[in-house]
């Protein structure tokens, strides 16, 4: 069964007041398979909001090109964004949660069941019946997610969903999206912090409308692994194209520079560390000559 | 920048015993870090004096924010005003001109410099931002959301002021922006500016640093120190709820090794600390970090926020429609003004029982009371019965009478409108309309439009009000009364960014909407009422035996 989502040589054409237009997509070839992961990184104006909407199925005005839906189902799929404020309808979390649930026509008599459920899992049961001026701002994302992801879609994007939010709400919010991936739904996941990419998770990144890398998180960040053990230094480090992330006009993470300034002076074998974990052993070894 | 003069930015808490005083230098770049909801952006906007800086005063060099001004007012002081140029998160939202130059010479305005002058910032600040003079003549509202970024930063580096101020500069600005914004701020910096900036971003923030203000938790107090002593202090973090960073918590190894802090902000020098063997050491100067205390912060603002819920949500809206129509037709048919006073003992108790926030609603009550005072005034004005000209009190008091009455029921009824929200309205009119579950969806699209646009009101009003303020900031606007075309030219200035704002909110909804169906399911499921239990119909008793009472004074006295 092949059931995944394509996108085929799609391009978005935008036309400004004064009738000049710009390419916001490229002629862009995507796949995208059940229950997968992807990581959508760009700078601003490189196309990857509009690539969002097109994969959340939202309608694009001056879209050309072939799409296939497949396991995301005919229709728009769950779509975050930045700012809770403009995506909550309802007064309260459990209005909220309600509101979207009836729009999936949901029986009446399953909505309250479902809607304690789904605040449960976001951790909104305490705050259900506040008002959103008493909800911080990441509490009202995670409602905006909740909502958002009312009765299990198999696809939902985040567009910046954690930028507005400090490093524990934004740490929620993420928990929730991979508790969702560990359900099944395919995940896409816009965002600008570097520091939140998997290594091994898929990442795509976009400049100028186009696809510039498509990849591993690690050789996203340091580049391929140079052939065989026996190169060290190979791998150059002050930005000759090496890294895809700098090519894309994106700002490699303290720790990544770190990392290949560290191994240009042999201090660090490859794979080079990218999470929190990898980094704990990885200078320690140092401690214990 | 401008002047030798010391314009130090002191900031004094009059915190109960100890000594408050925060005093941050020119020349220096200080970053404020905090979590989410501590108070950073309402400390920032504080000490621009956008909002009533209660318990703190502030203080540009020696120029006071706050003054006493005509009539014993306390209004800015616009020599304070002008020592501050402030970036607001996402700048870009304010730019309101037809052309780049404009835009900057609006910025220029409140200063009064001479033309010459004007011109040389204003190519300076292009130039500032990698920008040529071929640029003055475009419109900001055709340029990218980048090059929008970028106008506003010019527009803030071209004030001719001694303070800086920046709320989280680096959201949504690309690599080489960050670096440019980073080279620019050390060089106003050395150039005897001081700079005063929000982040969350640590790694762009720190190297940048030379004081470091960090918020606790609660935003009760402030600790000063250096971004060298906050590497060696985890519990700091702790204290501010913030998360030690992932990089920091990963360099702690080396730091622990002795690799001198000041080597953390480059990544290469750092890591040929590390790569040689021996431990270096570093005497690290004595620690310089202080804790201020403030008061009246993030608590008292949980406080004002928190307004005391209405009891009136427990009770079915179809229950609260029926006490409310009761009681208003019996208010309404009172004839004297011993039942006026008896509706209005009720509405009284009604608006305590409800706990209905009346100040919310200040500016309509206010309003409606002086409206009943002109129409009043306006009725008595007449001929008496001898057909003399005057003031008839009679007639004065019966207008007043009837106003009165239509007074009470609007009282009464904003009980109703904190007690039903929009979609709650919505629904219970869907339930009403609806045929066998199903509501013809021409009445459908209507009900949720209404129900969308009031959910949006408060958030068409807290727009309005932040646009208000940030005109404040650029145009030094000190708080006098003001001249009606100088009121018009205000509301213009402020009008153009919120109704911007206004669209890019209702192309977020719209997505948002779109992306949950709504509209794409023909009927969607409709939700009954909670059922009508024993507490309405108690309601509801209560209302008619008070209605029937003051149905029985109506009379009285008349």
């Amino acid at each position: 069964m092949n059931d995944r989502m394509l996108v085929h040589r799609l391009t978005v054409l935008s036309e400004n007041e004064r009738a000049e237009s710009s390419v916001r997509l490229d002629d862009l070839s995507l796949e995208l398979n059940r229950g997968e992961w992807l990581y959508l990184v760009g700078a601003n104006g490189s196309g990857k909001s509009t690539l969002a909407r097109v994969l959340a199925g939202i309608y694009e005005d001056g879209a050309v090109g072939r799409m296939e839906r497949g396991f995301a189902g005919e229709g728009a799929s769950a779509y975050v964004m930045q700012q809770p404020d403009a995506q909550l309808f309802a007064a309260t979390p459990r209005e909220e949660i309600s509101f979207a649930l009836e729009w999936r026509a949901v029986p009446a008599e399953r909505i309250p069941a479902l809607v304690e459920q789904a605040l449960q899992e976001v951790g909104l049961l305490r705050q259900a019946d506040l008002p959103w001026a008493e909800l911080s701002g990441g509490q009202r994302q995670l409602a905006a997610v909740a909502a958002a992801a009312a009765c299990r879609t198999p696809l939902i994007v985040f567009d910046e969903a954690t930028s507005m939010l400090d490093e524990a709400a934004a740490e929620r919010v993420r928990g929730f999206a991979k508790r969702l991936h560990g359900q099944g739904s395919a995940v896409v996941w816009l965002t600008q912090r570097l520091e939140e990419l998997e290594p091994d998770a898929r990442v795509v990144a976009l400049a100028a409308g186009r696809i510039r890398f498509d990849g591993t998180g690690r050789a996203f960040l340091f580049g391929r692994e140079p052939n065989g053990p026996g190169l060290p230094g190979l791998l150059s480090v002050s930005g000759s194209g090496s890294s895809a992330c700098e090519d894309c006009g994106l700002k490699l993470p303290y720790l990544a520079k770190l990392a290949l300034e560290l191994h240009a002076l042999g201090e660090l074998e490859w794979p080079l560390p990218a999470t929190k974990e990898e980094w704990a052993t990885a200078l320690e070894r140092r401690e214990t000559p | 920048m401008t002047s030798g003069r010391d314009s130090h930015l002191v900031c004094r808490f009059d915190s109960a015993g100890t000594e408050g005083q925060l005093i941050l230098q020119t020349g220096r770049i200080h970053v404020l870090l905090g979590k989410n909801g501590a108070g950073k952006t309402h400390w920032i906007e504080s000490l621009a004096g956008l909002l009533p800086s209660a318990g703190m005063g502030v203080r540009f060099g020696d120029e006071p924010l706050w003054r006493a001004g005509a009539r014993g007012r306390i209004v800015r002081n616009p020599q304070a005003l002008r020592a501050y140029a402030y970036a607001t998160q996402a700048p870009e939202d304010q730019l309101a001109h037809r052309t780049v130059e404009e835009e900057l010479a609006e910025t220029l305005k409140p200063y009064s410099l001479p033309p010459e002058e004007v011109r040389e910032r204003i190519v300076a600040a292009l130039r500032a931002v990698g920008w040529s003079e071929d640029w003055l003549a475009r419109s900001p509202f055709l340029l990218s959301g980048g090059e929008k970024r970028r106008l506003a930063l010019a527009c803030l580096l071209a004030a001719p002021c001694d303070w800086l101020l920046l709320d989280e500069p680096t959201s949504g600005l690309d690599a080489p922006g960050q670096e440019a914004l980073q080279a620019q701020l050390r060089l106003r910096a050395a150039e005897g500016q001081g700079i005063l900036l929000i982040s969350h971003d640590t790694e762009w923030a720190l190297p940048l640093a030379d004081r470091v203000l960090l918020l606790s938790a609660g935003g009760e107090r402030v600790r000063e120190c250096s971004p060298e002593e906050l590497l060696g202090h985890p519990e700091w973090w702790e204290e501010a709820g913030l998360p030690v960073p992932e990089w920091l918590q990963a360099i702690a190894p080396l730091l622990k090794r002795g690799v001198p802090a000041s080597l953390v902000w480059s990544p290469r020098d750092l890591a040929r600390a590390a790569a040689k063997r021996e431990a270096e050491t570093e005497d690290l100067s004595p620690g310089s970090s202080s804790v201020v205390r403030r008061r009246g912060t993030s608590a008292a603002r949980e406080q004002r926020r928190r307004i005391a819920r209405t009891p009136l949500l427990f009770f079915d809206p179809r229950a609260l429609w029926l006490v409310y129509v009761i009681l208003s037709i019996a208010i309404l048919a009172q004839r004297s003004w011993w039942g006026v006073a008896a509706g209005g003992a009720i509405a009284a108790a009604g608006v305590a029982f409800g706990r209905i926030p009346l100040g919310r609603w200040r500016g309509v009550l206010v309003g409606f009371l002086l409206f009943t005072l002109t129409v009043s005034v306006v009725a008595g004005i007449g001929r008496s019965a001898g057909g003399e000209w005057g003031f008839q009190v009679g007639a004065f008091l019966t207008a007043l009478h009837s106003m009165a009455r239509t007074f009470l029921v609007l009282l009464l009824g904003l009980g109703l409108a904190v007690a039903i929200t929009p979609l709650r309205l919505r629904r219970s009119l869907e339930s009403l309309f609806a045929y066998r579950g199903r509501i013809a969806p021409i009445l459908q699209k209507f009900l949720l439009t209404v129900a969308l646009m009031l959910r949006f009101i408060p958030v068409f009003l807290s727009e309005w009000e932040r646009f208000s303020r940030y005109a404040i900031a650029r145009g030094k606007e000190s708080g006098r009364r003001r001249s009606v075309p100088g009121l018009v030219k205000r509301i213009g200035r402020i009008a153009t960014p919120f109704l911007f704002s206004l669209f890019r909110l209702g192309d977020q909804a719209a997505i948002a909407l779109e992306s949950r169906g709504v509209g794409r399911v023909a009927s969607p499921t409709i939700v009954k009422l909670g059922r009508w239990t024993a507490k309405d119909w108690g309601l509801v008793i209560i209302a008619v035996s008070l209605a029937a009472a003051l149905w029985l004074v109506r009379g009285l006295g008349a």
